[in-house]
């Protein structure tokens, strides 16, 4: 019966889900990219992208749900670990850190931390296999899961993703990730009904509080 | 005329009139029993049904929970890993195609499609009912304020949905709680390998034998047809199956090779088809009505009481032996044997009775068996039997050895018994099995693999309990909450508790939360909206359903009837003959002393079960119980012998004889065992009654005309023959309850044998 009732434990699915956005957010780029590895200029983009260990990058990201009057602005830090953990840090305009390794989830709150695992969702499993596979250069999981078209004009490039898997299809649409050579800039996702969320790299790295 | 020893009966044509009259009643007697029989039959494998009468309220709580726990109706699959479909969409069709099967309340792949629509509707509607909300302005905005997250980061429309209903997520804060371990919150449903884990939880009580199959075959059929793999089941039901299957079709090959190993042995002896053939009429009467007379006082039977009721009615197989064997110097010496027959008969009878006084109702119906289909076989044997053999001649020679007068020596007793009382009096302090796991009849590694999936799955094994008790429910109710309550501020104590009193709050509390919704207002949502910068209806579906809150009924235990919830709300809070109880479970106490020291004080009348101890303690009391009724009906036998063979050496050769076998059985067993269990217990009262059965006819007074003496011994011969033969079959089963049964009773009857053969010599 316990079993049945976390079963009944939304609350957890839920988090699931913020953190299946944010992954799909963090690592839509590189599974992109890797989805499209029998085009040459796409591997050629892949493997000139520059994923830096242990350093947070700053991001200010706006997102947009139907019950939001103007799409709000968030921003924060993100690092991908030499352990191979992908952490997301919320400063503004609350605090909140998504901790994904291993194939557990922690979200962090104020005076809150709750763990799962990420077998729960499976676009959240997915987008951690995509992660992995851009990691260790394995192009058949990263195939397996998005169908790229590629828009270039001279240095700047824009990968257009579309999930092959009809789990990811439910939480989006379509996902756009641009980029300037070796550096991914913004990470736009639709996910329908007027629901959207525009993720952009600072120039600048942020300062840690 | 004789062969190796063995003598062939002569049978003629001639009947004794009164034959059709017996066979008229007789068969009357098999066809009303059928009936009964075919009407009425309906079988158990609640091993509830084994357990005395629970006298304390631990006792009381463990049957329940043996029974029918709330965890009973679970069933655990496993897909291993290697099968040919990606294991998150085998996973899915899995649940899908059991959710539409009708035979489960709900399937869990560890994935839930979240929507409002998912939420139980029972929790999502009593929400506000069940946990407490500041429905003020302040208490609307600072619950809008800590949903902002979730709702801006909800990739998932239908989370936003559940947030915009249910800004203060009570829904989930009542899920929580009732789910106090949160430990499959971490656990891998689908492993990296490609292993696929489900838990389904089954409409059927996991007693309903029929409807358990149903689930075995669905679950085997969808494995192997779609996924061409073989699902491993784990759970109450999925045992109650196997048993059904593994078990029984093991007793089955076992027993039909038993029979036939019997036929073969009673061929040599008697050389003659049909004399086996008639000896299996009074086994075959005697189990038709021992069937019917259980069928008629029980509601249903147990598969335990099926197996075990045969084995100890398989004492009736010495009856028509007796009857053949003697039946070879005339019909006039069947005459002289059934005073004999009847005291063997009406002894073993009386230590059946005994059993069925046992004080569990799986015994009461094990003795009633017994008992009736003993006196069935030995009125079949002495009226129809007879008949239908005709009248015999004797082809003897032994009759010169025969007519001399048998000599009892007691030497022979006395050092079996003294062999075996030392045995039992050196293994006193382990002389009994008190494990009540060794009462069922699963493989340790079954219960092991269990036990790891249990935990595994967020449902690990329960070892203490907390009980209270009350006249009212109300009453009860305000005080499960206050304890509940109170533990749950002292996380060093306990880790978690479960209690009903987060499904099933007090009235009192109840029509406090609903007068809240009296403070709120629509403006206070569509305010808070503004100051997040939301739409103004972003919460309307909130606003309606606080609105309708005071209109909502209080919520009783029957508001969880036919919901997922049903079966907690059954095994945390029941009534019985007047008194409420409820049941919480406190997990992962840091120091049991502790806790039941600070209990005293905060709950002094709550009682805190240690299920294991509870069990032990159950187990001891059962023995006792059981040994107490053996020891009267042992009395009771010397009782019925000293009336039927008065004071004298024959009296004391039978009483001693009688315990010796039954000591040096038990001896044995404890060498080979190290401890004795029921099972052995039960196996060796059949030993008992075949042993009283020896002694009786081996120290019978020899007829100087008759063959008596060695017709008693052929009769004898044939039976330890044929018992043994046929439980030996058993003991190599590799089914450890089927071999210890057979051990147990193949070495009683030798031992039996050797006591009663070596005993008494011309």
């Amino acid at each position: 019966m316990k079993a049945l009732l976390h079963s009944l434990n939304t609350a957890s699915f839920g988090m699931g889900r913020f953190c299946c956005c944010v992954f799909l957010t963090l690592s839509a780029a590189s599974a992109c990219a890797e989805s499209v590895v029998f085009d040459p200029e796409l591997v050629r983009i892949l493997s000139s992208l520059d994923v830096q260990r242990d350093e947070p990058r700053a991001y200010s990201e706006y997102r947009m749900t139907t019950r939001l009057r103007e799409p709000l602005k968030i921003t924060g830090d993100i690092v991908f670990s030499s352990q191979g953990e992908l952490i997301k840090r919320v400063i503004e305009p609350f605090q909140e850190t998504i901790t994904i390794g291993n194939n557990l989830v922690r979200v962090q709150r104020v005076n809150k931390m709750r763990e799962f695992s990420m077998a729960k969702d499976q676009g959240l499993y997915d987008f951690f296999r995509s992660l992995r596979a851009m990691l260790e250069g394995d192009i058949d999981t990263l195939d397996e899961l998005f169908v790229v078209a590629i828009e270039r004009d001279g240095d700047n490039w824009t990968l257009i993703c579309k999930p092959k898997n009809k789990y990811l299809r439910r939480y989006v649409l379509e996902m756009n990730v641009s980029g300037t050579a070796d550096e991914i800039t913004e990470i736009f996702i639709d996910q329908g009904r007027k629901r959207w969320q525009r993720l952009s790299f600072s120039v600048v790295e942020a300062q840690r509080p | 005329m004789r062969r190796n020893g063995l003598e062939t009966l002569a049978v003629t044509d001639a009947r004794p009139r009164n034959l059709r009259l017996w066979l008229l009643l007789w068969l009357l007697c098999a066809g009303l029993s059928a009936l009964t029989v075919i009407t009425r039959f309906n079988s158990t494998v609640d091993l509830a049904y084994f357990l005395p009468a629970a006298e304390t309220p631990q006792e009381s709580v463990l049957v329940d929970r043996l029974g029918q726990g709330a965890g009973s109706q679970l069933w655990f699959i496993v897909l291993p890993e290697g099968f040919s479909t990606q294991p998150f969409d085998a996973s899915n069709e899995f649940r899908f195609q059991l959710e539409n099967s009708g035979l489960f309340r709900s399937v869990y792949n560890g994935r839930q499609t979240l929507s409002v629509e998912q939420l139980p509707d029972v929790i999502f509607a009593n929400r506000y009912l069940l946990d407490d909300i500041d429905l003020s302005q302040t208490g609307v905005n600072a619950a809008i304020s800590s949903r902002m997250p979730d709702l801006t980061f909800a990739p998932d429309p239908a989370l936003e949905d559940i947030i915009a209903a249910d800004p203060y997520l009570s829904s989930l804060e009542v899920l929580s709680k009732i789910s106090a371990d949160q430990s499959s919150d971490t656990m891998t449903w689908v492993t990296p390998g490609g292993r696929v884990y489900l838990v389904a939880e089954a409409r059927a009580p996991a007693y309903e034998i029929g409807a358990q199959q149903k689930i075995a075959a669905l679950i085997s059929s969808i494995a192997n047809d779609q996924f061409g793999a073989v699902a491993q089941t784990y759970g109450v039901g999925a045992y109650g199956v196997e048993l059904q299957r593994t078990i029984q079709s093991e007793a089955q090959f076992r027993s039909l090779l038993a029979i036939l190993a019997i036929i073969l042995v009673l061929l040599a002896v008697y050389r003659s088809v049909h004399v086996v053939l008639l000896s299996a009429l009074p086994l075959a009467m005697g189990a038709l009505a021992a069937l019917a007379a259980v069928t008629l006082l029980f509601d249903q039977i147990h598969g335990i009481t099926l197996a075990f009721g045969f084995t100890l009615f398989g004492v009736a197989i010495d009856f028509p032996l007796h009857v053949f064997s003697h039946g070879r110097s005339g019909r006039a010496a069947l005459a002289h044997i059934w005073p004999t027959l009847r005291l063997g008969a009406g002894s073993t009878v009386l230590a059946y009775l005994a059993v069925a006084a046992s004080g569990s109702e799986g015994l009461a119906q094990l003795g009633v068996f017994s008992a009736v289909g003993v006196s069935v076989a030995l009125l079949v044997s002495m009226t129809l039997l007879p008949a239908l053999l005709g009248d015999v001649t004797s082809v003897s020679d032994e009759s010169a050895i025969s007519a001399e007068p048998v000599r009892l020596r007691h030497h022979v007793w006395l050092l079996i018994l003294l062999l075996g009382g030392s045995v039992l009096f050196r293994g006193a302090d382990h002389l009994w099995s008190d494990d009540l796991s060794a009462l069922t009849p699963l493989p340790a590694e079954t219960i092991e693999r269990d036990r790891a999936l249990r935990a595994e799955f967020g449902a690990p094994d329960i070892r203490y309990l907390l009980l209270l008790q009350s006249q009212d429910l109300d009453s009860l109710l305000k005080e499960t909450l206050r304890v509940t309550e109170l533990l749950r501020l002292h996380p060093e104590l306990v880790g978690s508790v479960q209690s009903v009193s987060d499904l099933l709050p007090p009235a009192v509390l109840q029509e406090q939360r609903a007068a809240m919704a009296a403070v709120f207002k629509p403006e206070f949502a569509i305010q808070a909206a503004r100051e997040f910068g939301l739409v103004d209806d972003a919460f309307e579906a909130f606003s309606t359903n606080v609105m309708g809150l005071q209109r909502r009924p209080l919520l009783v235990p029957e508001s969880y009837a036919g919901t997922v919830f049903e079966q907690s709300i059954a095994s945390g809070l029941y009534e019985r003959e007047g008194v409420w109880s409820s049941v919480l479970i406190p997990g992962q106490i840091a120091d049991v002393a502790v806790f039941s020291e600070q209990l005293a004080d905060y709950a002094p009348e709550a009682v805190l079960i240690d299920l294991k101890q509870a069990s032990v303690s159950l187990v001891q009391q059962y023995r006792a119980r059981i040994l107490m009724m053996l020891a009267i009906a042992f009395v009771l036998i010397c009782g019925v012998l000293l009336a039927a063979l008065r004071p004298g050496r024959r009296l004391f050769w039978v009483t001693g004889g009688l315990l010796a076998t039954v000591a040096g059985t038990l001896a044995v067993n404890l060498l080979l065992f190290d401890a004795i269990s029921l099972f052995n217990l039960m196996a060796v009262v059949l030993v008992g009654g075949l042993g009283l059965d020896y002694l009786l006819f081996l120290s019978r007074v020899a007829l100087p005309s008759d063959n008596s003496i060695a017709d008693s011994r052929h009769a004898i011969l044939a039976s330890v023959l044929s018992t043994a033969a046929g439980f030996a079959v058993l003991a190599s089963s590799a089914v450890p309850i089927l071999s210890g049964l057979g051990f147990t009773v193949l070495t009683g009857v030798l031992i039996a044998f050797g006591v009663a053969r070596l005993g008494s010599l011309n």
